[in-house]
């Protein structure tokens, strides 16, 4: 987790602590509110929306915490379990506690709070009131005789003079205002202590309209400045003799007692407030429970966020741990894992941050060395590349690990196709490296540590002879605790010499040809001469029978001088350096002209064609020799049957990596035997009474300066056969 | 997380609570105003009004238990204009309700003036609450007789000023929402 990360959720953690207290600052303002003398009462609704709209913010922050830990438990991510755990512990500690203190708080509240308050309170506080009104109906009571009295002596006066009359008897009684109306409300006289005041109040008016009563209307009247008034009302009584139009009301109002007034609000009071918190007992109680399931909901989700901040906080340097250990499996050694001082677990990150500096400088070690290796690599391939030797190496089980560009171009094979793959079985697959797949499983798996042997292979290129030397690659013992050794595999290396042995080749013969030819020739002429000088001399002079033996005598001389020159003369043919002619030349025609000559009664040559032979690069010459050798070589070894048959095929081969054509001449004489196969070609090697020894070896050099092979191979019934390829 | 994807819909619905909660705490019936109406007095123009006022039972009960409620009669004078109208004048009157257990008696106090009377009833008290006469409003001088004037009547019990704990059940229940309909008359001469 990057320090982004760790300060961002630090933050939140923060805003979360402090929304908390805030929450719980407002919620202990809330509940001391609800006094009415706390200067926050007008601000009580705003705290309990304020509280509500916290404990929202509060849960989505909760709970956006809480899905997140949810969805890390699912996803098995390292350290929600323990998150997990933690938030189970830290609820239960928190839920169970709150829940008890909220129900007994509640049952406190709703049960036994009732129950000590359940006594008769309120009737008391009706009897005190009751008590106060009997007190002032005392007053009252006077209040109505003293009406009665006046009105009585107000009887006889008249109108004009009634005004003066109420005055007189509103100084005199205390009252504080007298008048006398009729009841259509006209104020007949008035009288009133208060000289601002000219006219009775409205109420007075109004109840004046209303009541008519027989008997006094006796009422109790607050007043603005909390003084209580006694206002009398009385039908007023007329003597006779006095004619009025309208039923007359006589009003008093008298001042209560200040002392029976001030202790008669005092109980109002008493009783108001009481009445009151009465009436406002159920609101309070509901009120509380709503501040308490605040508080308890507060106390859970502040629970709740601190499980979650701590488990974070203790969860964090093992994902960090973890983080880091994945990185490090990943291939990532620059991981490194960030931990406070004061954490527990400084000490096993240091560990994990030294471990991973070590594993970082050998994976780095490792990987200079692997670069040096690369580059040797590259610097032996290279070497190996600019070597005109091939170069294969073969691990243990024989397959191919690396190779040389001269290899693929000798072996005329896609070798890194065969890379991995085992090389004697490549070798099976294509026939023309059929002879090196049996030299190399000889000598590999009789675990042969050096060798060297000549091998000829043909391939597009032609024939090809190599110089193939092996060994095998020393076993590296490893430096670890098993030391067992590990085996290497093995190394081949060969060279075309196909050119340096032809050339060798071609100098020896031609060196022992020009010597023979040089030292042989010599004395044939003195021999011929001395033969032709003896017949000249004495072939006259012997007798008839001595003449004779003479005659046949010089003249074998002379016939076998002559046979001898014409072997010189081969010889000097086979020694003479070749002057090719290469042309394109269609090889069935000149196969036809040359089988033409040979056709008689006795000898049959059948000829079998193909008609796809591509032209063929050659020397027509040379090529002619080669067919006049070999039919010719194929006649005398079927000479002892009375009826010759020899069989002419030409072929087009195609193969996966060379084409090739093919000229097979099968005769049906006696065959050769087995071990003097591979011999037949060398020269001076014949089974023919009067053969030199050197037809077959200058077919076989005619054959080879055109990069062909040849070999003859026993018929599986009679007679033999002898084989031409010519790459083309 | 369900705030992270629907953060919209969640402030939305969070909004539309609280403007459901005010809606639920204006919205009532139980005052009307009858009918309004200004004239110009000397230089003041001034506000004839009669407004019914129904207390709800639990209102009544809780002003015989020695609650006292606030009533608030609102006129606001709004000049007309384009876009929205100019309130040029705001004026309150505010009346303090009691009950006196002692003479029996119903107590207004006008909180504007400091004035108290007292009734021996309270539909006596309210009926005489409800008729105004010659409340003034503004000033001539901030008339234009060329714009349109109008005048916004209301009037409502006012929660805040009841005792602390009865407020949020006040907010809550319809008993004791008590307002009128916002009644408009031109400002006449």
């Amino acid at each position: 987790m990057s320090f982004g990360k760790i300060n961002r959720s630090l933050l939140n953690s923060l805003l979360a602590l402090l929304l908390f207290a805030v929450l719980f600052t407002v919620l202990l303002l809330s509940s001391g509110a609800l006094h009415s003398a706390s200067r926050f009462s007008n601000l009580f609704s705003l705290f309990l929306l304020f509280s509500l709209t916290g404990l929202f913010v509060l849960l989505l922050f909760i709970g956006r915490r809480l899905f997140v830990a949810l969805r890390q438990m699912q996803q098995k991510v390292a350290g929600a379990r323990l998150t997990g755990r933690l938030l189970f512990m830290f609820v239960s500690i928190a839920v169970i506690p709150s829940v008890l203190v909220f129900g007994f708080a509640l049952s406190f509240l709703f049960r036994h709070l009732d129950h000590w308050f359940d006594i008769s309170v309120d009737s008391a506080f009706e009897k005190v009131l009751e008590l106060s009104r009997t007190s002032l109906s005392t007053q009252s009571r006077q209040a109505v005789q003293f009406t009665e009295q006046k009105m009585a002596q107000l009887a006889s006066v008249n109108d004009d003079m009634l005004a003066v009359k109420l005055n007189e008897l509103r100084q005199e009684s205390g009252a504080l205002e007298l008048f006398i109306t009729e009841s259509n409300g006209r104020i007949i006289a008035f009288s009133n202590s208060n000289r601002d005041s000219f006219l009775p109040d409205k109420r007075m008016m109004a109840l004046n309209l209303k009541h008519s009563p027989s008997t006094a209307y006796v009422a109790l009247e607050s007043v603005a400045d909390g003084a209580l008034n006694i206002r009398v009302v009385r039908r007023y009584l007329m003597l006779s003799g006095i004619k009025v139009n309208q039923t007359r009301f006589f009003h008093a109002l008298f001042r209560v007692d200040e002392e029976v007034a001030r202790l008669s609000r005092d109980v109002e009071q008493a009783y108001s407030t009481f009445r009151q918190l009465f009436f406002l007992q159920q609101p309070l109680k509901i009120n509380f429970v709503l501040i308490l399931s605040f508080v308890l909901s507060l106390g859970i989700l502040g629970a709740v966020a601190l499980a979650l901040i701590f488990a974070q906080f203790l969860v964090e340097p093992v994902r960090l741990l973890v983080k880091g250990t994945q990185a490090l499996a990943a291939g990532d050694y620059s991981q490194k894992v960030l931990a406070s001082e004061l954490d527990e677990f400084s000490l096993l990150v240091d560990s994990f941050n030294l471990m991973t500096a070590k594993i970082k400088k050998n994976h780095d070690d490792a990987v200079f060395n692997r670069q040096v290796l690369e580059q040797q690599r590259a610097y032996l391939e290279v070497v190996l590349g600019q070597l005109s030797s091939g170069v294969l190496s073969l691990d243990c089980d024989i397959s191919l690990r690396t190779f040389n560009t001269a290899a693929e171009e000798i072996l005329d094979l896609d070798l890194p196709n065969h890379v991995g793959r085992n090389f004697l079985r490549a070798c099976v697959e294509h026939s023309a490296l059929q002879p090196l797949g049996a030299l190399l499983e000889r000598h590999l798996l009789s675990n042969d540590s050096d060798w060297q042997e000549q091998l000829v292979l043909f391939t597009s290129h032609g024939r090809v002879i190599l110089l193939c030397r092996g060994s095998h690659l020393p076993d590296i013992i490893p430096e670890n605790e098993h030391h067992v050794p590990m085996q290497l595999g093995f190394v081949i290396v060969f060279d075309d010499i196909t050119a340096l042995v032809k050339a060798q080749r071609n100098a020896a013969w031609g060196e022992v040809a020009q010597r023979l030819a040089h030292e042989i020739k010599n004395p044939l002429t003195p021999i011929r001469l001395s033969a032709e000088r003896l017949r000249h001399k004495y072939l006259a002079t012997f007798a008839k029978s001595d003449a004779q033996t003479l005659d046949r005598m010089t003249t074998t001389i002379i016939v076998q001088v002559e046979a001898m020159r014409d072997m010189l003369n081969a010889f000097a043919d086979y020694a003479r350096p070749p002057k090719f002619t290469l042309t394109l030349i269609n090889f069935n025609p000149l196969i036809a002209e040359v089988v033409d000559l040979y056709q008689s009664d006795k000898v049959k040559i059948i000829t079998q064609l193909a008609n796809n032979l591509p032209p063929l690069n050659a020397d027509s010459g040379r090529l002619r020799q080669v067919l006049h050798n070999l039919i010719k070589n194929a006649i005398e070894a079927s000479c002892e049957q009375q009826r010759i048959n020899i069989l002419l095929t030409t072929s087009f081969c195609q193969e996966s990596t060379r084409q090739f054509i093919e000229c097979r001449i099968r005769d049906k004489g006696c065959g050769v035997a087995q071990e003097d196969l591979e011999e037949v070609f060398e020269p001076y090697i014949t089974h023919k009474i009067k053969g030199t020894g050197l037809g077959l070896a200058i077919v076989k050099k005619i054959i080879e300066e055109h990069g062909g092979i040849i070999w003859l191979e026993n018929n599986p019934d009679v007679g033999a056969c002898v084989v031409m390829r010519f790459p083309q | 997380m369900l705030f992270d994807k629907y953060p919209v819909q969640i402030a939305g619905f969070w909004l539309y609570f609280c403007l459901w909660f005010v809606a639920m705490a204006v919205h009532a019936d139980d005052f009307a105003i009858v009918q309004a109406s200004t004239h110009l007095s000397g230089h003041l123009y001034k506000l004839d009004t009669e407004i019914h006022y129904q207390l709800s039972d639990e209102a009544v009960d809780a002003l015989h238990h020695g609650i006292s409620l606030t009533l608030v009669l609102s006129a606001k004078v709004f000049k007309k204009r384009w876009l929205w109208d100019e309130n040029i004048a705001d004026i309150k009157q505010r009346y303090l309700l009691s009950y006196q257990p002692l003479t029996k008696q119903y107590q207004v106090k006008f909180l504007n003036t400091g004035f108290i009377e007292f009734f021996d009833s309270l539909s006596l008290l309210l009926v005489e609450l409800g008729i105004i006469e010659g409340l003034p409003l503004l000033d001539e001088k901030w008339v234009n007789d060329k714009k349109p004037y109008y005048v916004e009547l209301d009037a409502q019990l006012d929660i805040e000023a009841l005792p602390t704990a009865l407020r949020p059940l006040a907010y809550l229940s319809s008993h004791w929402r008590l307002s009128s309909r916002v009644f408009v008359c031109r400002l006449a001469k």
